[in-house]
């Protein structure tokens, strides 16, 4: 479902943010992207979405390029940055149907999907607000819930449970699972590493725009622990 | 009082964006530093030459200290139009108040160095009007030196009253605005009101049936010296020192009053600023009353929405239209007399109509808000860029806010003034059509020079509004475009008709150019903004 193939970017000033990364999740599969701060990881996830234009290599989504068709492959992907600035001056519910008609969803399968997982994350009573009025945690709520309402073939969240209260974090582990079951496949950035050991089934480690390793969990972290196995890789790395 | 520097310099280093001026490269820096040194020497250089023109009038009139007080009495009203605006974010909704009210300071200091932020920008507005008008009045008349200085005392002290007085009616707006859950749109309304009171009370005096200038010149001096403010200011000037003292207690009071009022509110209503309306209450029954839409409407009720519900984007980017209404009423309430006496039909269409479509097309190239439609989006611009839509139709939509704001504006005034002018029917199409294409190049212009200068990193969504180098770019590429023609105009003598036509292909060909760029390279630049 998503091909990153040898991708680098390079920003103003020299800094190789990604250098020469090649990674690919297959449909279902729930993939954390794990590194330290300034490792790359946002920025990789902004190449993937086109959000971010990149120096080399090219990203597919679906079989499609996202340097040649961007809208074919947006399409396909829902994307939650790490701190979701969403339009203020909007209610929630006017956010939410913006988003709905960009992609085009069917009014009766909106409505449907808006009443589920505003009832899921505990945010109908507040849709009617202006997002100004909003906490973080229901920013971000918000932010889920318009990832989630035009079905995405493709989930793309940068630090996901930063930010959400416990009841949240498990509502929306257990909509991830459910996304996956349902053919979906996750990409998420992610620093909390129990996390990504317990719900992903590939993990990717990144430092200093580099892929590390790459693979499912078993292969990457063998008899020990996610948490051993990244220290070592980056310390590791950081000798070298 | 070192805390209360802090704070006025942290104040004027965010409001003036010294500080992130000096991170950026030299040469960026110098660039914008040299643009905006440029901008008010330009501002204050065409004041003077107002002022020296004017200066001839008022000899022949006899009224020579009509440039002193004149010079006040328009810094006072440019100061208290612009106060409105500025004082409530200054004062009463600081949106750096609980930033700062966690730092250890007092709340005094923090409310002294606001007050102090509020004088300092009343003093700019004032002395940017006043001081060029002063400066040709003592060059021309070769006044002493004294008079310098009680000139530059009293521009330091008429901002005392600029503050009080706007910041009062700012209070009445702002409170009215709470009451309403479309507080936005309120105090739009009422600080629209308030300037188009102000205009036409200025229009209507100005639009005297009189014609002898030197008359209505005689009458204005009468008038400002009926005006306490400007008449102890032209005093003190011209050498009665004392007058200073009583023009110090004119102003001073009521600051004084002001300040104790403000202090009593400053904490009570920055919280109640920054409170939201919530009610919680929303059923998911509801949702069955929210219509679909298609793309390129969700993405223009998106933008409209973005736009009407913040008041200084408004305020700003739409005073073209707003000037273009007042102009219009201007030639009809006004006459054609003000364009200088009674016009046959020939001079109607070869110069009063022409003034008339210049200073239409004036107003359209003035503030676009495409021009700052893209740094708008600041840190939110993510949600564009990831949405399955093209940058073209992002840019539509931009656009089509644009027309919306001056289109109907245009139609109106254009055949309101060839109606009333009483011009052949192409002549008259061309008032409406020549704005229409300016409206449009203006439009597309300011997405490119958003695209080439982007300020998205911004705290206040005014920055970008008020003082971006897009908004200044496009302001310049706007005014030569519409300096070209009217200079050939003037040495060409062709028909207006004739003349309107080849602009306006002209003009149109330029925005069949701008939208293939903006399309093409247009489209790469706006997703590699970062």
């Amino acid at each position: 479902m998503l091909e990153i193939s040898h991708l680098t970017k390079i920003y103003k000033g020299g800094k190789k943010a990604v250098d020469d990364l090649s990674l690919s999740v297959a449909e279902g599969d729930i993939c954390g992207f794990i590194g330290r701060n300034g490792a790359g990881k946002t920025t990789t996830i902004k190449c993937i979405t086109g959000i971010m234009d990149f120096d080399e290599g090219d990203v597919f989504i679906g079989g499609k390029s996202i340097r040649t068709d961007p809208i074919a492959c947006k399409r396909m992907i829902a994307y939650i940055p790490d701190n979701p600035d969403l339009y203020d001056n909007l209610t929630g519910v006017k956010y939410l149907s913006f988003i709905a008609d960009i992609y085009r969803v069917d009014k009766r399968d909106r409505d449907r999907l808006i009443e589920k997982y505003a009832a899921a994350f505990e945010l109908t009573k507040d849709l009617g607000d202006v997002i100004s009025a909003y906490s973080h945690g229901m920013k971000q709520k918000l932010a889920l819930i318009a990832a989630l309402i035009h079905s995405p073939r493709l989930l793309v969240l940068d630090e996901p449970f930063v930010g959400l209260d416990p009841k949240a974090s498990f509502t929306l582990k257990e909509i991830m699972r459910e996304q996956c079951a349902s053919g979906c496949s996750i990409f998420f950035s992610t620093h909390v590493l129990e996390v990504a050991e317990k719900l992903c089934n590939k993990v990717a480690i990144i430092r200093e725009g580099k892929l590390l390793t790459a693979g499912t969990i078993d292969e990457v972290k063998g008899d020990a622990s996610l948490e051993s196995v990244f220290l070592e890789l980056t310390d590791d790395a950081a000798k070298n | 009082m070192r805390n209360v520097y802090l704070l006025v310099k942290v104040g004027l280093l965010s409001a003036f964006g010294g500080e992130k001026k000096r991170k950026r490269r030299l040469m960026k820096a110098t660039m914008l530093g040299s643009t905006a040194l440029l901008g008010a020497l330009l501002f204050m250089a065409v004041m003077a030459f107002y002022g020296w023109s004017l200066s001839m009038i008022l000899d022949f009139a006899g009224v020579p200290r009509l440039l002193v007080s004149g010079g006040l009495a328009l810094g006072l009203l440019m100061s208290l139009v612009t106060g409105v605006g500025k004082i409530p974010g200054v004062l009463f909704a600081a949106k750096d108040y609980e930033m700062l009210a966690s730092l250890p300071v007092t709340e005094a200091q923090l409310f002294l160095s606001k007050l102090v932020l509020a004088y300092t920008f009343s003093m700019t507005g004032i002395g940017g009007v006043t001081l060029p008008f002063c400066v040709v009045y003592g060059v021309k008349y070769g006044a002493p030196f004294g008079f310098y200085l009680a000139v530059l005392a009293g521009v330091l002290i008429a901002p005392l009253l600029v503050c009080a007085v706007a910041g009062v009616i700012a209070m009445f707006i702002s409170r009215v605005a709470s009451r309403s859950r479309a507080s936005n749109i309120v105090m739009l309304v009422l600080s629209l009101a308030f300037i188009v009171a102000v205009m036409f009370m200025s229009m209507t005096f100005s639009a005297m049936p009189d014609s002898d200038i030197a008359a209505a010149m005689v009458r204005y001096d009468a008038a400002l010296s009926a005006f306490l403010p400007t008449r102890l200011f032209v005093s003190a000037a011209l050498g009665n020192c004392f007058d200073l003292v009583w023009l110090l207690l004119l102003c001073g009071v009521p600051f004084g009053l002001f300040t104790a009022l403000s202090a009593r509110l400053f904490r009570k209503s920055n919280f109640a600023m920054g409170e939201r309306r919530t009610r919680g209450n929303f059923k998911a029954e509801r949702l069955e009353r929210i219509g679909g839409m298609s793309v390129s409407r969700a993405l223009f009720s998106r933008e409209l929405k973005s736009y009407f519900s913040f008041y200084g984007y408004v305020l700003n980017t739409g005073v073209g239209a707003l000037l273009m209404l007042i102009f219009t009423g201007m030639l009809v309430f006004g006459g054609k007399g003000m364009f200088g006496g009674d016009v046959d039909v020939q001079t109607a269409q070869s110069v009063v109509l022409p003034a008339f479509v210049l200073i239409m097309c004036y107003c359209v190239v003035l503030a676009p808000p495409t021009a700052s439609g893209i740094s708008i989006e600041g840190s939110r611009l993510w949600i564009l860029r990831s949405l399955p839509v093209s940058a073209a139709d992002i840019f539509k939509a931009k656009l089509k806010l644009q027309l919306l704001l001056n289109w109907p504006v245009c139609v109106i005034c254009g055949v309101v003034a060839a109606l009333f002018l009483g011009v052949d029917a192409l002549t008259g199409a061309m008032a409406v059509l020549l704005p229409m294409a300016y409206t449009l190049f203006a439009g597309l212009v300011g997405l490119v020079s958003n695209l080439f200068l982007p300020m998205l990193n911004w705290k206040n969504p005014m920055v970008p509004v008020k003082r971006s180098g897009s908004v200044f770019l496009c302001m310049v590429i706007g005014l030569v475009a519409l300096a070209a023609p009217t200079v050939i105009y003037a040495f060409a003598g062709v028909s207006f008709a004739l003349f309107g036509v080849i602009v306006l292909a002209a003009m149109l060909l330029a925005c069949a150019l701008v939208w293939r760029w903006l399309r093409t390279k247009g489209a790469k630049k706006f997703y590699a903004l970062t």
